[in-house]
């Protein structure tokens, strides 16, 4: 079950957007609700394997308290529509403690900020999109992209946020707009694009002034949880 | 106050049925009012999600609502004959495009199907209040569950604190913002201070976790408020019949209604009326309930 | 007193100490720069011992930086600190390293000092759960041990409350309740009401009394206000230079605080305000109460001015009023020096923002164009210098309020506003942040203070006012107002209220038995 679980993360991360794909190429009428139901079934199933993986204190209250402030940081910025730190905090948390924590902390910060927007279908594919965006900072890290290259991190800030539009654009697109044209899909996009472009920019503004001071406050932070050991160990 | 109303959920005759099984009821309702795309079965599950979000979010509250979807409605109405330029009765045309009717009355339902989604929504979350939810999920996963627990209990602590910092950094009147950067700068100073402060307590929260055997065994219990009694087990079996019996229902309505090209004659049909029974429901046992404790008092 | 202790004592024959410590060494292990390499710090205890007979109430007093907290922690595993370590350390005749997590969790509760840090669920059903849900216990035996709890400490009527939107008192017997539900049979407390109000402090330790005498549980509480508990406790230890020594209870002054009189004397020739207001309204939303309605305040310049009343009772909306950073919805604030104050937050960690204390003493040296010679001034005036390369959070709570106080000085502000500035605070502590606040003062600093910490308005403020269902209940001088009130003032401790104290717990006493038979 375990095992199974685990190998499920990958497939079934990446099966979300395949269904949005499929149900528009092929016209299919309950693509709301189909692409709907994947996205709950990938956020599942990674929490489950959260689960199942046994998480010591170490992982678990970094994710939350950065998700809360993640969270909190949506409703104090709410005030100035799009301009939100949540997609910064969850590239920090992917980037300090790994792909894992990045995409729950960006899935507890949907959830649980939604319980003072109001909740909606649109709260699932927040989670997932928000739970990519840190789970990619994770990935990325990983492969030392932001080691070599510092500024990368805030270029993947502002396509990170692109791509949580594109996200949720697409599946507002595929799942409420028939017959789908080519002209309605534009339209739609266009219409979202000034709203991307702001929560970009906040994203790379956000990131340039957390970025530096908060990985190092996260790494002492991480210390003192007595994290030590290889690089491995500290990220899984 | 209103932070207490979100967290009780309100009264109402859900109370006597087991969360879980609440949960599933809005579950299916909502699958239910997305998938089945007739314009018969939309307007009986916008009517209900109406009438109970009267019921249970005030008629003030619900018009407040309205306002927001009456134009979503129209908007869709509006903005699907402009694209899909489908079906056959024409109404106007301007040169190459025709708007036709089958395209607007699609529009309407599809602005209705997202009216009722989200009046729908809103009823769930006055019924269904935070901890019922995390009872549910803490029966299934525990740690996730313990842990969204944690965050909503964050969350307002965190926005008191964010608001606080704000107004020190105000009260210092040398480091007080002047211009708009030092505002934008203010704000983002607060999310760094709050974020350094929140961790740093959240040791001491690791600690008091520890202190009160975090981790002492394999096989963490859940304290169950509710339980799944044979009442609920009846309930599920009830609400399992009659939900199986409107999806055949709304299958064979839905796979006999098309809109294009010429959208077909509705008929009455004895059919719609399990399915606004399954809508009713909750309206249904909320007058029952006012009924029983009116008749107790004048007893 | 000495009765009623006798009387305990030969009621629980103790077997075993609850707890026995025999020659404890302990050093915390520092890191050598060059090498890389652990090695020994210096000993914060060296062949330290102390026993605990069952049934206990001891309080174990000491200054700040004598290591109780450590010690606190070394007696419970799960939080014991690493580093060298020697001695042998039993709770009911086990060393407490071979302890499973489960076993010391049943045996010895620990709880914290600060309330809002204890709590982790969201709901106060769920935080009395949390501790039997990690033991793994089952489903009746968890029903019917939070039952029971929750009618000890009656609080079954916000049993389904969200734990945020409890007070501090409540939170703080909330942390005690969920430690309880595992049954102890040891309890650790460090410094458990310094957070709290005192009427919470008095709430808090009456429950706890309650806990030992009437659940012969044994208790030992890490404390630097001793005076506030030596009517509960059986017995007191004093740490000093890394041993632990029996102290009587009657060594331990009966008065909180400041003994030195501080009041130098201070010529109020100044006729003119700093602050004046007339007919103050406001409420954060229209759903909400009024926090002020119709509240008048006139503060002299160059004077130290205390705002006094409960909890919640609009102290701090008062403070930021003034500061001008809410508007009233009624009535005006004239501030002469709005446009020259900082205020000093409850807690200082709304102020730092840095990765070291030198950091953030010149976060606003731009801004507000201090040089760099004024913070060293700041720093030897505050004695932070061993502090300045250290991280704010690394700090202890005195030396966080410091270098907060610091921090916003070298802004030269000529209005002060202060929120609870003493909480938190030890007896000395309080005593330096008093000499500083007068020789302010003595510069012509405007100083503003809303507290509850009546011994220290006392002693340093030269009027108070005492807020009241959102007025202003009376203003006057300070000395005026103490001899004026009857109810609110500083507690009499003295003989007469010992032996009453006494008398009153033994007519409880018997009451019960009564019941009992």
């Amino acid at each position: 079950m375990k095992r199974i679980l685990a190998k499920l993360e990958i497939p079934i991360l990446a099966f979300v957007p395949l269904t949005l794909f499929i149900c528009a190429s092929l016209q299919i009428t309950q693509a709301a609700v189909l692409s709907l139901l994947v996205a709950l079934a990938a956020i599942a199933v990674f929490f489950a394997n959260f689960e199942l993986s046994k998480p010591v204190l170490r992982q678990i209250i970094p994710a939350v308290v950065l998700g809360a402030l993640a969270a909190a940081g949506r409703i104090l910025f709410a005030a100035i529509p799009d301009f939100k730190p949540v997609s910064a905090i969850c590239i920090v948390a992917g980037v300090v403690f790994g792909r894992r924590t990045g995409f729950i902390v960006g899935a507890i910060a949907a959830l649980v900020s939604n319980f003072f927007f109001g909740h909606g279908p649109w709260t699932p594919w927040q989670m997932y999109s928000w739970g990519m965006v840190g789970y990619f900072g994770g990935v990325l890290a990983d492969r030392g992209l932001f080691d070599k290259h510092p500024a990368a991190v805030y270029v993947y800030g502002f396509f990170s946020a692109l791509l949580y539009g594109v996200l949720l654009t697409t599946w507002h697109v595929v799942g409420f707009i028939q017959p789908l044209t080519w002209q309605s899909a534009i339209l739609a996009y266009g219409a979202s694009l000034p709203f991307d472009i702001i929560h970009a920019v906040a994203t790379v503004t956000f990131l340039l002034i957390i970025y530096a001071p908060w990985s190092r406050k996260l790494l002492r932070i991480k210390d003192k949880y007595a994290l030590s050991g290889s690089k491995q160990d500290a990220r899984l | 106050m209103s932070n207490m109303l979100r967290w009780q959920g309100k009264n109402t005759g859900f109370e006597l049925i087991h969360p879980g099984l609440q949960l599933t009821y809005f579950a299916v309702v909502l699958v239910l009012t997305m998938t089945a795309m007739q314009p018969v079965l939309l307007t009986i599950s916008f009517i209900s999600a109406l009438l109970f979000s009267f019921c249970v979010r005030g008629w003030q509250t619900t018009l407040k609502t309205l306002v927001i979807l009456l134009p979503l409605v129209i908007i869709c109405a509006v903005i699907n004959p402009l694209f899909a330029m489908m079906g056959s009765s024409e109404v106007v045309r301007f040169g190459q495009h025709a708007i036709y009717l089958e395209s607007i009355i699609f529009g309407l339902c599809m602005g209705m199907m997202l009216a009722s989604v989200i009046l729908w929504f809103s009823c769930a979350s006055k019924i269904l209040s935070t901890d019922k939810v995390l009872a549910v999920l803490g029966g299934v996963l525990p740690v996730v569950g313990l842990m969204i627990s944690m965050a909503m209990r964050l969350v307002p602590q965190f926005t008191e604190r964010g608001k606080l910092i704000g107004s020190v950094a105000e009260s210092v009147t040398s480091a007080r913002p002047l211009t708009k950067r030092d505002h934008i700068t203010s704000r983002l100073r607060i999310v760094s201070v709050l974020m350094g402060w929140s961790l740093e307590e959240s040791l001491q929260s690791a600690d008091a976790m520890k202190a009160r055997g975090w981790g002492a065994t394999n096989k963490r219990t859940g304290y169950k408020r509710y339980r799944f009694a044979a009442f609920d087990l009846f309930a599920s079996l009830a609400l399992a019949l009659l939900v199986i019996t409107c999806s055949v229902l709304a299958f064979v309505a839905c796979s006999q209604f098309h809109f294009y090209p010429t959208m077909s004659t509705l008929t009455l049909w004895w059919g719609y009326i399990p399915y606004a029974l399954l809508m009713l429901l909750p309206l249904v046992v909320r007058i029952v309930e006012d009924l029983r404790f009116k008749w107790l008092g004048q007893a | 007193m000495t009765e009623l202790k006798d009387f305990i004592h030969s009621t629980k024959p103790a077997s075993e100490p609850a707890l026995s410590i025999d020659g404890l060494c302990f050093s915390y292990a520092s890191q050598d720069s060059n090498t890389g390499t652990q090695m020994a710090g210096n000993l914060l205890f060296s062949d330290a011992s102390m026993c605990l007979p069952q049934g206990s109430f001891t309080l174990l007093t000491g200054n700040t930086g004598s290591g109780k907290t450590t010690l606190m922690r070394l007696i419970k595993p799960e939080l014991a600190p690493t580093g060298y370590r020697k001695g042998a350390i039993n709770v009911f005749g086990r060393e407490t390293t071979s302890l499973s997590v489960a076993e010391s969790s049943t045996m010895i509760g620990y709880v914290a000092q600060n309330p809002e840090t204890q709590i982790v669920c969201d709901a106060v059903w769920h935080e009395l759960a949390f501790g039997l849900e990690n033991l793994g216990t089952s489903q009746e035996a968890m029903r019917r041990r939070v039952a029971e709890v929750a009618y000890f400490f009656g609080i079954e009527p916000w049993m389904h409350s969200p734990t945020a939107s409890l007070s501090g008192g409540q939170k703080q017997i909330l942390a005690l309740a969920s430690i309880l539900v595992m049954q102890p049979k040891l309890l650790l407390l460090d410094e458990p009401t310094a957070q709290l109000d005192p009427i919470a402090e008095k709430n808090f330790l009456h429950a706890l009394f309650r806990i030992n005498r009437e659940l012969g549980i044994t208790v030992l509480v890490a404390t630097h206000s001793p005076e506030t508990m030596t009517d509960y406790a059986t017995g007191a230890l004093r740490l000093e230079d890394g041993k632990i020594e029996p102290t009587p209870l009657s060594a331990i002054p009966a008065k909180a605080g400041i003994h030195n009189k501080l009041q130098i004397p201070h010529d109020n020739a100044t006729d003119s305000t700093t602050i004046n207001c007339r007919d103050l309204f406001f409420r954060y939303s229209k759903e909400e109460p009024w926090v002020l309605r119709g509240f008048d305040l006139t503060v002299a310049t160059s004077s130290i001015h205390a705002i006094v009343g409960g909890n919640g009772s609009g102290k701090s909306t008062l403070l930021n009023m003034m500061a001008k950073a809410i508007k009233p919805l009624r009535g005006r604030v004239n501030n002469l020096h709005s446009s020259s104050q900082a205020i000093l937050p409850q807690n200082p960690m709304a102020l730092f923002v840095g990765d070291t204390a030198a950091e953030e003493l010149k976060e606003w040296q731009q801004r507000c164009d201090y040089s760099d010679e004024e913070i060293v001034s700041m720093v030897d005036l505050f004695n932070l210098k061993s502090a300045l390369a250290k991280h704010p959070y690394d700090l202890s709570g005195g030396e966080q309020q410091k270098l907060a106080l610091a921090k916003i000085l070298l802004t030269k502000p000529k209005l002060l506003l202060l929120d609870e500035p003493t909480k938190g605070l030890d007896t000395s502590a309080k005593r330096e942040l008093a000499t500083t606040l007068l020789g302010l003062r003595a510069k012509g600093v405007t100083i503003l203070m809303a507290t509850h910490d009546l011994a220290f308005v006392s002693k340093v403020a030269d009027n108070t006012t005492m807020i009241f269902d959102g007025q202003s209940a009376c203003s006057e001088p300070t000395q005026e107002f103490f001899s004026n009130n009857i109810f609110y003032r500083l507690p009499r401790i003295d003989s007469t209220t010992n032996e009453l104290n006494v008398a009153h717990e033994k007519s409880m006493r018997e009451d019960e038995s009564k019941t009992d038979s």
